[in-house]
């Protein structure tokens, strides 16, 4: 922008103000502008002064300039999941990112583990595993005969990287269909008619005021688990389960069913030669 | 984040100019070459199929037209009281309530089959030849609607195409029967919820306010994000109306003013964020709730900074 002279290409009169004056000028200016605008960049002070100083204020770059200052500060902090900016490009954050962003249990723990601290694992890679104590007592409440499965790989996307994670669940034997578990003026939550009193044999107070499980019990299942791996192999996550048996010993007496069917890298990248061929394009002329 | 302001940031409708710029719409599509498209697929149903299609078509559209009458001089009435805080779901994706009507907008459908799902369209730039992406609107494994599919931000190498990538789910347009204008009336509502699980990606939520009647308004919309946050968690958002901008083209206006909530025809979901790979969205409902303590009118300053040079005389 500070390539154009100034004192130039300031409009003299209204005419030349308002017919737009300098197309190609004033064009060339706002194209460097919405090059910044793709990229996320606002004008600072230095580049406002800078375009008026060159093209006064009832010119097209300055409205830009002006409109660009106003909508990228309204939407600067709109977005409810932030993400760090510049992004980590390491896996290891990327995933310690995901799994906070994913997990919307305040209670839950995210550990960094390495599979290298079980013994008999091939893949030597950091696994970072998601649970709650909420999540830790829905396992040890699981009855013996009960399978819980290694769902994955899902992919959850940080800007503009991509990263697979497993999930570990278990079957709801009773899932309800209709609730919005995430309404917080849902009525049943302040229903004070009907409190249990643990002197009337309902449960304790220190149950009663135990965290709500509630929130994992999807009627697709109870998730018990979220992980993301170094590798996403298989036997990365035979790994992980073996490293969640210590804080959930309940897990080495279940059975475990893995449902991968194939090997996946965690950053996806899609390069040139990866992506499928595109379909024939039908060509229309051109006016 | 930085690069969905690319599609929010207004660019000054003259600075790229290709000399078709202004007021007047010549088509009501947004160019010719969508018209030819159009022109292609019609002239490719076969004549006998368009006659008993057109047959079909009437007796639907007489149909729906003795409902509308029946509802306009009936007995019921239709106006519907809604408590603070409550929430309506405008379109129920809940496979398990396909023979049930739990959405506002089935509840006049008197026996009719209630899929929502049917109701909505799907959209992406490879229909038009302008990009690669592939999309599908399908049933999730628990029984929701899905929308997935890949995003491919590789330019068709045509010329005139500087950025490629969409991919656009929403309801058929509102309307009465033989094919005249009409619009959702949620004047009762403050908010619109969804109920969805999408893998992380911002999405942008359109309300199509647009006229047929008036050219200058074809292509206005309302339009927010809706954020995801990914994982196997269900994600409930609440969106005042009243945060919703007003774009033109894709382009947002330096005059705002509230979304009329008695004039939109249409709702999508749109991904445009320029990453390629895939997508999805799981969406369980599109609802909207009234919340009585919400007084806002829009989040946008309707008055003009004294700076403003059209606003006011100044000197250069």
């Amino acid at each position: 922008m500070n390539v154009f002279p100034r004192n130039r290409y300031r409009p003299d009169n209204i005419w030349a103000a308002g017919m737009f004056h300098f197309p190609m000028e004033q064009t060339a200016a706002v194209q460097i502008l919405c090059e910044m605008e793709k990229n996320g960049i606002m004008p600072d002070k230095e580049m406002e002064t800078m375009i008026i100083e060159i093209f006064s204020k009832y010119s097209s770059p300055w409205r830009k300039c002006a409109r660009m200052s106003y909508w990228m500060t309204k939407f600067a902090n709109a977005n409810p999941f932030p993400l760090p900016d510049p992004l980590p490009l390491d896996a290891l954050e990327l995933a310690l990112l995901a799994l906070k962003r994913m997990c919307i249990d305040v209670q839950t723990k995210i550990s960094v583990l390495s599979t290298a601290q079980v013994e008999g694992s091939l893949d030597k890679t950091w696994v970072v595993s998601a649970q709650s104590p909420s999540q830790r007592d829905l396992v040890s409440e699981l009855a013996d005969t009960e399978t819980v499965y290694v769902d994955g790989p899902f992919k959850v996307w940080l800007r503009m990287m991509n990263l697979s994670y497993f999930t570990l669940r278990a079957n709801n034997p009773n899932p309800v269909f209709h609730r919005d578990d995430d309404n917080i003026d849902n009525d049943e939550f302040n229903d004070v008619s009907s409190i249990p009193l643990s002197t009337f044999g309902k449960e304790d107070r220190d149950q009663v005021l135990a965290p709500k499980k509630i929130i994992h019990l999807q009627d697709d299942g109870i998730i018990l688990a979220i992980a993301a791996t170094g590798t996403s192999s298989r036997d990365s996550l035979l790994s992980w389960i073996r490293l969640l048996q210590a804080t959930n010993p309940k897990l080495k007496k279940l059975s475990v069913v893995f449902t991968q069917q194939g090997m996946s890298t965690d950053i996806q990248e899609t390069l040139a030669d990866e992506r499928p061929p595109p379909p024939p394009l039908n060509t229309t002329t051109t006016d | 984040m930085e690069t969905l302001l690319s599609q929010i940031l207004s660019g000054h409708r003259m600075c790229c100019r290709r000399g078709n710029a202004g007021w007047y719409q010549p088509f009501r599509s947004g160019a010719k070459k969508y018209e030819d498209i159009r022109e292609a697929k019609w002239e490719a149903i076969p004549e006998w199929e368009k006659l008993t299609g057109g047959y079909h078509a009437l007796k639907d559209e007489v149909k729906m037209w003795a409902e509308e009458v029946r509802d306009r001089y009936g007995l019921e009435s239709l106006y519907d009281h809604y408590d603070d805080g409550e929430v309506v779901k405008l379109w129920d994706f809940n496979q398990r309530h396909n023979g049930v009507i739990t959405s506002y907008h089935n509840r006049d459908n008197r026996g009719v089959e209630t899929n929502d799902m049917k109701k909505w369209i799907i959209a992406c730039d490879s229909d038009y030849n302008e990009g690669y992406t592939r999309c599908d609107w399908t049933v999730s494994p628990s029984g929701r609607a899905l929308f997935s599919g890949y995003l491919d931000t590789k330019l068709p190498l045509d010329g005139s195409i500087a950025r490629a990538g969409y991919a656009f789910v929403g309801c058929e347009k509102k309307r009465r029967s033989f094919y005249r204008q009409d619009y959702f009336d949620w004047n009762s509502f403050t908010h619109l919820l969804v109920r969805c699980r999408g893998d992380g990606r911002n999405w942008f939520i359109i309300l199509n306010v647009s006229d047929e009647d008036s050219d200058v308004s074809w292509f206005d919309r309302y339009q927010y994000v809706l954020y995801t946050h990914g994982g196997p968690y269900w994600q409930w958002c609440k969106i005042p109306f009243s945060r919703f901008y007003l774009q033109h083209k894709g382009y947002a206006q330096e005059v705002q003013s509230e979304l009329p909530k008695g004039n939109v025809s249409q709702i999508g979901f749109l991904l445009a964020d320029q990453y390629s790979g895939p997508f999805n969205l799981e969406i369980d409902y599109v609802g909207a709730i009234r919340d009585d303590k919400w007084t806002e009118e829009t989040a946008y300053e309707k008055y003009y900074h004294k700076e403003n040079p059209f606003k006011s005389p100044g000197t250069t």
